[in-house]
């Protein structure tokens, strides 16, 4: 009986690893996983373009523009301190230097008409509209009003501003660049959740795709004509969802670590994304099993995804919010990444059972 | 018969979204909207308990910062075992200089500024912000490009006496005006945000010194979404529609009737199509926007990509696939100009940039709406055009790849001169699309390595695409379509061929120049040279042509060899 049983259950088994690989030939035949390797290499790209650009708005310099030109400031009014601070070329009048910023000969006009050293004081700074040279103009022209704000509020016996030095453990002095927080910030707190979310969602897609073209071409009768039943076709289509699914979490955990950003906490990292990915297939399997056909199927799954992905981003508590703070070595407990991980086995669990029952039904009926 | 098929298709959609799935659908909107409102409501919040720091004398009010109670001493330990992030002391910060605590360092000392402005104002009011900053921008003559690469060089340009007066130009006298005006007004009161205590003045667009920065509508680009995304599942039910048809045959039948694949694709589409611009209306509507003029161009190229890929794909999965990374690619193309628009000029090139800009009132010239949506429409007809002539059973049932697909439709398009210099005319747009993708290595490389990577690219996938349609205009006898065995052909036709499509490819280059789309990329264009890029283009085409019939990809590889010679040449020149 035991040995009959071990044989049932072997026989099973390579049913289910012979639909896996049959649909894993015809991806590797189309081409299909270079398609999606193609979109998660574009992603981090597209990611570091953002990051990068981002930071330019804040620091030029950061991609070496070799602009080597000085900012060219026309100064407009009665302000001896604000023109002491700003430099620039003194104009009489707004309109000769509206007229030279026109022509190019200035980068920015500052005006002030009357200078208050006790009351506040309006300066109108007008700026070049979609130039290259605008982002260092205003880079150079924040500083001086800064400083400029500060030497009024120094007059006026208001604190200046409020500084911090910053240490090492050696206690050596150590500079932050400016708004480094919301690039760092960008790539866990957005980029890496999105690139979870998506592999999950991609991987789930497929199961819908791979199970609605059985039923289209109709190839799911001809395969249950042979020794093999709903359940090890169903398994089977599981198998590659999951097995595409670790692929690609490997793959964009090794894109980040080889650009050089570290993710902490790896094994619970790739525990939540097979989650996130368990429960995105769950969703999967239920839609195809109530819509068979790949139309109405990928279309509500689609939108429900959206939605989904849309929500993660409200709470720490949520999964994107749980995975910045496990990725970033952040506040988190292990007992939520334990949660994570048994809502996902329960959907999981249902859906296959509830899944499992529609397939069977709809097989069941003439071709 | 167009109407007859959208009607079918209609039927079809009517058949098959029963009441079960409209509910279902419905479900599935409420559910998105209960989303987007949450959202919308909540912002994000994943940042929250991402830092934690030590401090025995402040607690901040930022809630992405935890706090542990350790003494310094206790505090130094912990940041060197990476138990937290820094440690806050009186007048200092320590960290242990890796990216995550210079992170939180950056963090808590923008929070520590915002709370210390908060105090001034509780304690001096609006006599702690003595300085408001009234900023406007102004467009003014383009900038050369070789300004930011030869500052010297731009300094020794000539300057026409004539041409900028030293009098105030009349045309920019309104704007003068406005700046004058706005003086006159006085501020009334700030405001205080206290969930977030940013102090912001109330009236107008005035900004503190602090919070002074770079124009972006990055904060808009959500805004833009909501005219992408719902056109979007309309695209991908018509994209299933169209391959279900094939997988189950039932194409084959309507391509029996009288009628030609243009029709079929169009009648198909054309429910699709009219209820995005339904859709579009009445966003147009609710937000007091023409989204229609500015958003129906790439809806219309993403309907015909979607038709094209549907109609060549060999699977569900692999259109699904190549749909979702071109669709992507798309989307950063609409998407990446208007992040950083107001900082560079090429923002304009989206039409979504437009978008933004039109809603906050900005008048949009007709010169920049040519820009930015004329290289949709050229590529959406193309497209369309190539997905009719993609209905034919032989192409249909094929299980060739994608680009084999290509050449054989384009083989089957391609049959006289003609049409020959119109299609590469027409490649110009998708080479472009391309291309635009290259500004990634800028950021991904150094400059000077970023530049040669970006000339030999930019050369290959120009090359790329001729060849294909060269290879394409090659009339085979032989059925094996392997491009190793290019069958025999007169040599003469050939070259006559790989001229003609040079030819074209050099008008439509000359083409964008006249209606000023790289005037302001001056020296990657080589606008101002004709004669030379023409003969480079024929060179090439010709190089190509002569390997072609040993190796596609050796015949590729070559001619792109030779237009990167050129380009380094060109360019090196330049600087």
């Amino acid at each position: 009986m035991k040995i009959m049983r071990t044989t049932k259950i072997a026989n099973i088994i390579k049913s289910i690893l012979i639909i896996a690989l049959k649909d894993m030939k015809s991806l590797i035949r189309e081409k299909t996983i270079f398609s999606i390797i193609f979109m998660l290499l574009f992603i981090t790209s597209f990611a570091t373009v953002l990051t990068i650009g981002i930071l330019l708005l804040y620091n030029p310099e950061i991609i070496n523009f070799k602009d080597n030109r000085d900012i060219k400031v026309a100064f407009v009014g009665n302000a001896p301190l604000l023109e002491k601070i700003v430099g620039g070329i003194k104009y009489s009048s707004i309109d000769d230097a509206m007229a030279d910023f026109y022509d190019g000969k200035v980068d920015a006009v500052v005006w002030l008409p009357e200078e208050n050293l006790k009351e506040r004081n309006v300066i109108d700074v007008i700026l070049p509209k979609d130039e290259t040279t605008t982002v260092k103009t205003i880079l150079y022209l924040k500083e001086k009003f800064i400083q400029y704000e500060k030497t009024l509020r120094r007059l006026n016996g208001i604190p200046p501003e409020i500084s911090f030095s910053i240490y090492n453990l050696d206690f050596k002095r150590i500079h932050v660049p400016e708004n480094f927080s919301s690039v760092y910030e960008f790539i866990y707190v957005v980029l890496i959740p999105l690139l979870v979310l998506t592999v999950a969602i991609i991987s789930a897609g497929l199961f819908i795709d791979i199970t609605s073209e059985e039923y289209e071409r109709k190839t799911a009768y001809v395969l249950l004509s042979t020794p093999v039943n709903v359940v090890s076709i169903l398994l089977g289509k599981i198998v590659v969802s999951l097995s595409i699914l670790v692929f690609l979490t490997v793959f964009w955990i090794l894109i980040l670590i080889f650009n050089g950003i570290s993710i902490k906490n790896l094994y619970l990292v790739f525990l939540l994304s097979l989650s996130l990915g368990i429960f995105f297939l769950s969703i999967s399997m239920v839609v195809a099993s109530i819509f068979p056909d790949r139309n109405r199927s990928q279309l509500l799954f689609s939108m429900i995804s959206v939605a989904l992905v849309t929500l993660s981003y409200i709470s720490p508590k949520m999964p994107s919010g749980l995975i910045t703070r496990v990725c970033i070595n952040g506040y988190f407990s292990f007992y939520e990444v334990l949660g994570y991980i048994t809502f996902a086995t329960l959907t999981f669990i249902s859906s296959y059972i509830f899944s499992k029952k529609s397939f069977e039904n709809f097989l069941r009926k003439p071709c | 018969m167009l109407l007859k098929i959208s009607l079918l298709e209609i039927k079809k959609i009517e058949k098959k979204y029963g009441r079960k799935t409209s509910t279902a659908i419905l479900l599935a909107i409420v559910f998105i909207i209960f989303s987007a409102v949450v959202s919308a409501k909540y912002g994000i919040n994943s940042d929250k308990f991402i830092y934690k720091i030590s401090s025995e004398y402040y607690i901040v009010n930022d809630p992405a910062f935890i706090y542990y109670d350790y003494n310094f001493g206790d505090s130094l330990k912990m940041i060197k075992y990476e138990e937290i992030d820094l440690y806050l002391g009186r007048t200092y910060i320590v960290t242990d200089g890796d990216s995550k605590s210079m992170s939180s360092a950056d963090r808590l000392i923008n929070t520590i500024k915002k709370q210390f402005e908060y105090e001034l104002y509780l304690k001096y009011g609006e006599k702690a912000f003595p300085v408001l900053l009234n900023i406007h921008y102004l467009r003014r003559e383009k900038q050369n490009i070789t300004q930011i690469f030869s500052p010297l060089d731009a300094e020794k340009e000539h300057i026409d006496k004539n041409e900028y007066s030293k009098e105030f130009p009349k045309d920019k006298e309104s704007s003068l005006n406005v700046i004058k005006e706005t003086r006159k007004e006085d501020i009334k009161s700030f405001t205080i945000l206290k969930e977030t205590i940013n102090i912001k003045p109330t009236t107008q667009e005035f900004e503190l010194p602090s919070t002074f920065s770079p124009p972006s509508l990055l904060s808009k680009i959500l805004y833009g979404f909501i005219f992408i995304i719902p056109p979007y599942f309309l695209m991908q039910v018509f994209a299933s529609s169209l391959m279900e048809d094939r997988i189950s045959r039932r194409i084959e039948v309507i391509i029996a009737s009288p009628t030609n694949g243009h029709k079929i694709i169009l009648g198909k589409m054309l429910p699709y199509i009219i209820a995005s611009i339904i859709f579009l209306i009445i966003t147009s509507i609710i937000f007091s926007v023409n989204s229609l003029i500015y958003i129906l161009p790439p809806i219309l190229f993403l309907f015909s990509l979607h038709a094209y890929i549907s109609s060549t794909a060999r699977s569900y999965k692999e259109m699904t696939f190549l749909l979702v990374v071109l669709n992507l690619m798309v989307i950063s193309f609409l998407f990446l100009p208007t992040i950083f628009s107001g900082s560079i000029p090429f923002s304009k090139l989206s039409p979504v940039t437009l978008l933004l800009y039109s809603s906050e009132g900005e008048k949009i010239s007709f010169y920049d709406y040519l820009l930015s949506t004329a290289h949709f429409l050229v590529m959406s007809v193309f497209l369309f055009y190539l997905s009719g002539r993609a209905m034919n059973i032989e192409i249909l049932n094929s299980n060739d790849n994608l680009l084999l697909k290509t050449c054989n439709i384009l083989r089957k398009t391609l049959k006289n001169k003609v049409n020959l210099l119109l299609a590469s005319v027409t490649l110009i747009p998708f080479v472009f699309f391309i291309e635009f993708f290259l500004i990634f290595m800028l950021f991904i490389f150094p400059l000077s390595i970023a530049l040669i990577v970006v000339l030999a690219l930019a050369a290959f996938i120009e090359e790329f695409a001729k060849g294909m349609l060269i290879f394409s205009s090659i009339k085979t006898n032989n059925e094996n379509n392997d491009e190793n065995n290019v069958a025999r052909e007169k040599v003469g036709y050939l070259y006559i061929n790989a001229i003609i499509v040079g030819f074209g490819f050099f008008v439509g280059e000359k083409l964008l120049t006249f209606i000023g789309i790289l005037k302001d990329y001056y020296m990657l264009a080589l606008s101002n040279l004709l004669i030379l890029p023409l003969l480079l283009h024929i060179a090439s085409c010709i190089v190509f042509a002569y390997f072609c019939r040993r190796n596609f990809i050796l015949a590729v590889f070559l001619a792109s060899t030779l237009h990167f010679t050129y380009n380094y040449m060109i360019v090196g020149w330049y600087l």
